[in-house]
């Protein structure tokens, strides 16, 4: 016992310990955007806020921006511009700029999932054009931008919409042979921060955006919903357009291949929703269950159309955020899978959608 | 040496030399040696492991309880001196070398700027601690380390809502393989039971069946944790990415402490250090019974120094692991070659026993 | 002054030596008993014996050529004064007669004469024989609740400084002649009494002979208590960790002895000590066992839950802000970063500096009247942190991170243990300003080692858990239901 203390204490003398990173000393980077370079298409914009102790005690943030080819070498430059240790273990936001997206987000991301300090749950989103907008962007009463973000994307997942998108997530989807990534988007309106839809990838390059309504809809599609909010505008006499609003739970979320074919594959999306009505403008008497069967089979009506509409429109643009290519894969055998042209597929192939609005209940009123 | 080692303690070393740091590469390696569902050859391998094991256990029953010395003695001196060398180089070796690799992995993820040789210097501190006292004292405290690491494999938990089966894929064994050498690979992730040879004479009661035990839960914790990588990640991802089980662990996060892979890593570094003490306490245990004329606290202290001397020249990732897979793969001959040789000693001189007794 | 000091020492180092040699003490008394057939010596050996001990007293008869010798505190006064009016008015062949029948056993030799005195006997010196006459003051302080081990459920009374009270609280509770209590006696010079208690059946022979070989082999004075004695009797003198538990319940006491352990009692100490124990014994406390054994299981996990905490909460605080800033959640950071940029120093210093000013607050509390120590404890506790925090030496999150582990600690039953716990805590707190959380780990591995190494009579300190015994697993780290035999 005496001997091991006294190799201990050599060893304290001799070694020393391990290099400090004191938390008041770093410079924590919470949030980093990256855009292309305005002057220069090449070089890279990147801009990193963290938060900050100002003279008088009080929590404030930072925001620096530089250029530069890669990201580490704007990361060098950045370490310039302040005069603590600038360490990137605590970013919790990454936005990438529209123009920066459609080249490809890859190369970016290597530095995130490379770098040990970072975690993989640092959240990724758009930003709309671009990314510095955001988070020089000073809210008021908002300290951190980074803050701010996350808990709008994290608030956005708790109401269902299932956007709270890391990198773990996107990777998986990115590598994922039968399913493409999405982002949700950010703008700049009005001196706020505002969710604008998502961005749909393919691959890892941006292709287009979707707005938020029809966001809505593909997160209907894309993953088991436990439970979210439905608005819908439905005419039950001609002319007269009524609102509705649901909470609802989803009972049953079946993506469903057909490939006896060889050549024709057809998917079928069947979706139920079971709701309470929340809301709703119309006159009629919405105990009466023929008026609930009637309503729900115009929601369902109505909702289908959309998502047919929705889905096409996802075919033209050869992207697959649903997974529908998930499905396909594993109804067939590996070697016609590897074999197949996917995107190709994905375009011409049929994909119906079948969606049940029930009423659970009609809340507390007639 | 009076005291004997009951079967849960068996059970539990037999499972602590087991795992090591391959666990954190383990998912990538199934994937990229079988394929799709890579997970499932864990299994085949676990079972050929238990074939290993009821061998080792056959040589103790034909040679009546006797340890792997006493058997060994029957083998000319010259023959007996050059089997330990070699046992005890690649045991120092291979125990060295784990430890060295898991340095390495811990400087790389949160340490960058300490010295390899601090940390070695810390784990062979713990090492010495442990192998001076013996086997039993060893035994002892492995059941109170696997206690201390074991419910890791409960944060599994936390994987569950990100866990799909749709991307475990219904392929069985597609795509690009690599069957023999990184088969081979998945093999040594479960080396460490060879070591029982040196121990399986102390042990109580029921020795077939604590070993076994040991295996299958090692095997079971591997498997847990290969078949939620699978669906947790996509196949392609899973290949890219070095260290699964490191990203499994960053995904990890509690209100109160987030990437709690900084602390669940160091953590496991006593397991770690449970399989380096095994290898080194089995080397300095061959040495001993090869040189009782030098004490074995000296012996002991030589092995260290040697392990450290080791180490010293290991500071590069792909050495290490270059290293690692050689002596892994000598380390899977002695396995089956040990217990045969020792078999085939224990029938000789069972019969010759037989007739001296007529 | 100093001279004076370093001659105090001195001597007490000669003294020292001396007790461990063979004492001067007993040579003369060795002289003594060769020389015992002089009868005439006998009276004048006890009298040089107790040279300058003004305090023993003499009543002469010299009508009846006797000598009374006895400490007037030892003695009952009452008893004395009626066997002296007994012998006031009687002759001297009446006295012999009288102490001829009477049952006052003869002390042969002047080192029993010594004892006897001491113990609180009158010594009678008739015609140069000594004649011991019990007239013991049984004054001890009278029983009262335990100060140290507070119950809620369960008996209140503790062990006094009288080892004969001590055992009749033991007595009292195992009516059964299967309790065997063992005389033995420690020290060279002034001879302490130690009982060994143990069920018969229950205790193997080897322990019981092993823990008295241990015992007589004891030559050292001036052990008082009974917390002493074991550190002289524990097979780790090095561990920070106390091995034999004591305690002055007497119910804990019976406990242990029903749990086939040995209880060893020494004269005028109020603790009894049990062994062999393992760790886990000084996380029971006796309220375990009137509580509903769900309630008590609960509070046991608890207990394990505040040992961890004591160990390493303000390590931990310390490795995270020093190293690991990446653990830290989105929602502590701005308070922690707030609180921390104003403290100079690095968050070591600053936990070291907090934890050692809560030791002095603690001991300097234990060692003030009660009051007092209670009014310090929330000047201290509240008065100095809020100030320390304003005037920028410590953060506030580290406060409540060191008052937790300190509270934790005092969840721990025993007060050895939880003394232990808070020791090792420091070097966890310094190595984890070193290294981080590898060398919090490699504190616990070292802490892992040295218990799992730790011995009590040869049985393992971690007993039910490594090596492991499952059946009895949930009698230990939890409190499992009593069996019931009772059918219908």
């Amino acid at each position: 016992m005496k001997k091991t203390i006294i190799v201990f204490c050599i060893l304290l003398m001799t070694t020393g310990c391990a290099q400090k990173r004191i938390i008041d000393d770093l410079a924590l980077i919470n949030a980093i955007g990256y855009d292309l370079s305005e002057e220069n298409e090449e070089n890279l914009k990147v801009t990193a806020t963290f938060p900050i102790i100002t003279k008088d005690g009080k929590y404030d943030r930072k925001t620096i921006i530089v250029e530069g080819k890669s990201s580490k070498s704007a990361r060098e430059k950045l370490k310039h511009k302040t005069n603590m240790q600038l360490e990137s273990g605590q970013i919790r936001v990454s936005l990438f700029g529209t123009e920066l997206a459609k080249q490809g987000l890859l190369t970016q991301l290597d530095t995130f999932v490379r770098d040990p300090n970072i975690g993989s749950r640092v959240l990724l989103a758009l930003g709309k054009p671009v990314a510095s907008d955001i988070l020089t962007l000073q809210i008021e009463n908002e300290g951190q931008n980074a803050t701010f973000l996350e808990q709008a994307i994290t608030k956005l997942h708790s109401e269902s919409k299932t956007i709270n998108y890391d990198i773990f997530q996107f990777l998986r989807d990115l590598y994922d042979d039968g399913m493409d990534p999405i982002l949700p988007a950010y703008k700049v309106e009005d001196n706020d921060l505002k969710y604008d839809g998502v961005g749909l990838f393919q691959g890892d390059r941006l292709i287009d955006y979707l707005n938020p309504e029809d966001s809505k809809l593909l997160f209907l599609f894309r993953k088991e919903i436990i439970h979210g909010d439905l608005e819908q505008e439905i005419e039950l006499e001609e002319g007269k357009v009524q609102q509705i609003m649901l909470s609802y739970v989803q009972t049953k979320h079946h993506i469903d291949v057909n490939s006896v074919a060889m050549d024709n594959l057809v998917a079928t999306i069947d979706l139920e929703i079971q709701g309470d009505v929340l809301e709703f403008t119309g006159e009629e008497d919405l105990s009466d269950p023929n008026i609930q069967m009637k309503v729900e089979k115009l929601i369902s009506d109505q909702l289908k159309s959309k998502g047919n509409k929705l889905l096409l429109q996802l075919q033209k643009m050869q992207v697959d955020p649903i997974g529908i290519g998930q499905h396909v894969r594993n109804h067939m055998k590996y070697m016609r899978w590897k074999k197949l042209n996917w995107y190709e597929e994905y375009q011409n192939m049929e994909i119906n959608v079948n969606i049940t609005v029930k009423f659970s209940s009609n809340g507390k009123w007639k | 040496m009076k005291e004997k080692l009951s079967p849960i303690q068996v059970s539990i070393l037999v499972y602590m030399i087991q795992s090591g740091v391959i666990l954190f590469s383990l998912p990538r390696l199934t994937g990229e040696a079988f394929g799709t569902n890579g997970w499932i050859s864990i299994i085949i391998v676990s079972v050929i492991v238990n074939i290993n094991l009821i061998l080792i256990w056959f040589v103790f029953k034909v040679g009546a309880g006797r340890s792997m010395f006493e058997l060994v003695n029957g083998i000319p001196k010259w023959i007996r001196l050059i089997l330990s060398l070699f046992l005890a180089g690649i045991w120092l070796g291979l125990g060295t070398m784990v430890m060295v690799k898991y340095i390495l992995l811990l400087k790389m993820l949160f340490y960058q700027n300490v010295s390899t040789l601090l940390l070695m210097t810390m784990g062979l501190i713990l090492t010495y601690l442990l192998v001076k006292r013996g086997i039993y004292h060893i035994a002892k405290a492995t059941v109170v380390l696997f206690y201390f690491t074991v419910w890791t494999i409960f944060l599994l938990l936390f994987h569950l809502p990100d866990f799909s089966f749709i991307r475990l894929t219904p392929f069985i064994f597609q795509g690009e393989k690599d069957l023999l050498r990184g088969g081979a690979g998945i093999y040594t992730a479960l080396l460490g039971y060879e070591l029982v040879i040196l121990f399986l004479h102390n042990v109580e009661e029921k020795r077939l069946k604590a070993i076994l035990v040991g295996n299958t839960i090692t095997s079971i914790i591997y498997l847990g944790v290969c078949f939620v990588s699978f669906g947790f990640f996509s196949f392609d991802m899973l290949l890219e990415d070095m260290y699964p089980v490191v990203t499994l662990l960053e995904y990890i996060s509690f209100p109160v402490l987030e990437r709690v892979e900084n602390l669940i890593f160091s953590l496991f570094g006593l397991k770690v250090l449970i399989t380096t003490v095994m290898y080194l306490w089995a080397s300095k245990e061959v040495l001993e019974q090869q040189f009782q004329r030098i004490k074995p606290k000296y012996l002991l202290l030589i092995i260290l120094s040697l392990s450290f001397f080791i180490s010293i020249f290991q500071k590069i990732m792909r050495q290490v692991d270059q290293w690692l897979e050689y002596l892994a793969w000598i380390e899977v001959v002695i396995a089956f070659l040990l217990p045969l040789i020792l078999l085939i000693v224990a029938f000789f001189t069972r019969k010759v026993n037989k007739e001296h007794s007529l | 002054m100093r001279n004076h000091r370093n001659r105090y020492f001195k001597e007490l180092e000669k003294q020292i030596e001396k007790n461990e040699t063979t004492s001067s003490h007993e040579k003369t008394a060795r002289n003594a008993i060769q020389n015992k057939q002089d009868k005439k010596s006998n009276i004048s050996e006890f009298q040089s014996f107790f040279q300058n001990c003004s305090d023993l007293s003499c009543t002469e008869f010299p009508h009846l050529d006797i000598k009374i010798y006895y400490f007037p505190y030892l003695i009952d006064k009452t008893i004395y004064d009626q066997h002296l009016s007994e012998i006031r008015n009687v002759t001297k062949e009446e006295f012999e007669a009288y102490l001829n029948q009477s049952e006052f056993p003869v002390l042969q030799d002047v080192i029993n004469v010594e004892e006897a005195v001491l113990s609180g006997s009158c010594i009678l010196f008739f015609q140069d024989i000594a004649y011991d006459i019990p007239v013991k003051n049984g004054e001890t302080r009278s029983i009262s609740p335990s100060e140290t081990e507070t119950v809620i459920l369960g008996a209140h009374d503790a062990f006094v400084e009288s080892i004969d009270v001590n055992l009749s609280l033991i007595r009292r509770r195992v009516l059964s002649s299967k309790l065997k209590a063992i005389k033995l006696y420690v020290g060279s010079q002034a001879k302490k009494v130690v009982y060994l208690l143990y069920l018969e059946d229950l205790v193997s022979e080897t322990d019981i002979d092993h823990l008295k070989k241990r015992i007589s082999s004891i030559k050292n004075d001036g052990i008082v208590d009974t917390n002493m004695l074991v550190q002289y009797i524990d097979e780790h003198p090095n561990s920070p960790f106390p091995q034999f538990y004591t305690t002055e319940r007497p119910d804990v006491t019976v406990y242990k002895l029903f749990d086939g352990k040995i209880v060893g009692l020494l004269d005028d100490s109020p603790f009894a000590f049990c062994t062999p124990v393992s760790f886990f014994d000084f996380m029971e406390s006796m309220d375990d066992f009137g509580q509903r054994w769900v309630v008590s299981s609960f509070i046991r996990i608890l207990r394990y839950i505040a040992i961890m905490i004591t160990l390493v909460f303000t390590a931990l605080y310390v490795s995270v802000t020093t190293y690991h800033y990446e653990m830290i959640p989105q929602a502590l950071l701005p308070t922690l970063l707030e609180s921390r940029s104003r403290v100079p120093f690095p968050p070591v210093i600053e936990a070291l500096f907090l934890e050692l000013l809560l030791e002095l607050l603690r001991e300097a509390g234990a060692r003030l009247p009660t009051k007092v120590g209670q009014t310090i404890g929330i000047v201290g506790g509240i008065v100095i942190g809020q100030a320390a925090v304003e005037a920028g030496i410590t953060s506030n999150i580290l406060i409540i991170v060191v008052a937790a582990s300190a509270i934790a600690s005092f969840v721990i039953p025993s007060y050895l243990m939880s003394a232990s716990i808070r020791i090792v805590r420091f070097s966890f707190i310094i190595i984890a300003g070193f290294w981080g959380n590898i060398g919090i780990v490699f504190g616990m591995g070292i802490v892992i080692i040295h218990l799992s190494g730790l011995t009590n009579l040869n049985s393992p300190y971690l007993l039910p858990i490594s090596p492991m015994y499952p059946k009895f697993l949930k009698y230990t780290l939890l409190r499992g239901p009593f069996k019931k035999k009772l059918k219908g």
